[in-house]
């Protein structure tokens, strides 16, 4: 049905196998154009940055077009990257939220402001049917990753995913929750603090 | 609170995304007046860092499936469009400058490449609606260098775009057998009996819309798997789809 052809295990030989290259190696290589070298890293963490915009916008649209464009910026500019400041991927993350919490704000800006002119606003909701998860990465160090999360008293957790995670600043979340400022900033160092001993021991 | 509590404090808040107000000057205001402070970035280096592990208690997600592509495809200087332009328009000036370099003639030939899906898709009325040959199609943009070859199979319809003797192909398809959680199309190049991953490409709705930088021209079939998203070197499934290549 299929012609003659046998699939049998065999040596890939069309593309460079890039898997076991570092994050810096790879974008090392990116100085010189490599787009292996950058299929490499994309395929490594594109589904991560995905997720991550995906949950703080909640669009599949949006979350798409803030993965596409801060990957269009590794590609042109990965000297942007200091290796001295952290890791590739905490690198690649901040980008993604960064822009990620950016579009939050300024939909939320669009809102108030259309709300205020008595307009009704019409949010797009989240496509379910197109939200595939899958267990691509590493699913044991998202658990130990939760875990560690499910470690901080419950105040400090929830103000550390409701910033990072819903893109709320400290004054919205002091505000919607009845709380002064300062015992948000206090909670998130707090729950930082706590998180990041936590999280020693998790490969980085 | 000292001044380095109050830097560690904003910092933290920081490398959430959640100062705002007047905390953003005042954050900028106090590592100013601090000087040199290999501890205020050595803080902030370490907040960042935990709060970009959140990011790994999330569900990976699946991305389109030509993003990466469309990534590759664009200057490098941020001039023209994602998608490339038909091979019988006029090179830009920014095209013509590089033209001697490597990559951006692997590129140029992407981007032909691309060219020539692109019009499939607008000819034959949309990947979603299935892909079909058609001779009474007028189809300008392909280039008389340039191969189609269809896929056959059970479902689905999908068609390779690739210039013989180079590097590189495009693929478009619709209708295939969709892929399940944790699951990736494959794409092989088969040379006599012997099998060679051209890559992966994730989907979630029976569309495939790929390239691969393999030399197809080289093998004397192409075939297309559903495999674990590891994207094995060796395939483990029957094909779903197949296409002779006469290069």
């Amino acid at each position: 049905m299929y012609g003659t052809a046998t699939l049998i295990r065999s040596t890939p030989l069309g593309t460079i196998d890039v898997s076991q290259t570092g994050d810096r190696d790879l974008l090392q290589r990116l100085l010189t154009r490599d787009e292996e070298a950058f299929r490499g890293l994309f395929s490594r963490y594109a589904p991560t940055a995905k997720a991550l915009a995906l949950r703080v916008v909640r669009q599949q649209h949006l979350a798409e077009e803030i993965v596409q464009e801060a990957f269009m910026a590794v590609w042109r500019n990965p000297a942007a990257y200091e290796e001295q400041r952290g890791s590739v991927k905490t690198w690649l993350m901040g980008m993604v939220h960064h822009r990620a919490v950016d579009a939050v704000r300024r939909e939320e800006s669009q809102r108030r402001r259309a709300e205020a002119e008595g307009a009704v606003a019409t949010l797009e909701t989240e496509d379910h049917a197109e939200a595939v998860a899958t267990e691509l990465g590493a699913p044991q160090e998202r658990a130990a990753i939760r875990a560690a999360l499910n470690t901080l008293p419950e105040a400090q957790r929830a103000v550390l995913e409701m910033m990072y995670f819903d893109g709320l600043s400290q004054s919205e979340i002091a505000e919607r929750n009845g709380l002064p400022l300062g015992t948000v900033k206090s909670r998130t160092l707090l729950g930082m603090r706590r998180l990041r001993v936590a999280l020693e021991g998790i490969e980085r | 609170m000292t001044t380095h509590g109050r830097i560690e404090e904003l910092l933290a808040v920081r490398a959430l995304g959640g100062l705002d107000g007047s905390d953003v000057e005042t954050l900028e205001r106090e590592l100013a007046a601090h000087g040199d402070c290999a501890e205020c970035r050595r803080l902030e280096d370490e907040f960042m860092e935990t709060a970009a592990m959140l990011a790994d208690s999330l569900t990976p997600e699946l991305v389109g499936a030509g993003m990466v592509e469309a990534i590759l495809s664009a200057s490098p200087r941020g001039v023209g469009t994602v998608v490339a332009v038909p091979e019988a328009a006029e090179p830009t000036a920014e095209t013509r400058s590089d033209d001697l370099s490597e990559p951006r003639r692997r590129r140029s030939s992407w981007r032909t490449a691309v060219a020539v899906a692109a019009a499939f898709v607008v000819v034959v009325g949309g990947g979603a609606l299935g892909l079909r040959l058609s001779t009474s199609v007028p189809i300008r943009s392909v280039a008389l260098s340039q191969r189609i070859v269809q896929f056959q199979g059970d479902t689905g319809s999908l068609l390779m775009a690739y210039t013989p003797g180079e590097a590189g192909a495009v693929l478009f398809g619709a209708g295939l057998p969709k892929v399940g959680a944790g699951e990736v199309y494959e794409v092989w190049t088969i040379t006599g009996k012997e099998a060679t991953s051209a890559g992966c490409a994730s989907s979630s709705n029976g569309i495939l819309h790929t390239s691969v930088s393999a030399n197809v021209g080289n093998a004397d079939l192409m075939a297309i798997t559903i495999e674990r998203a590891t994207c094995p070197s060796a395939p483990t499934q029957t094909p779903i789809l197949t296409a002779p290549v006469s290069a």
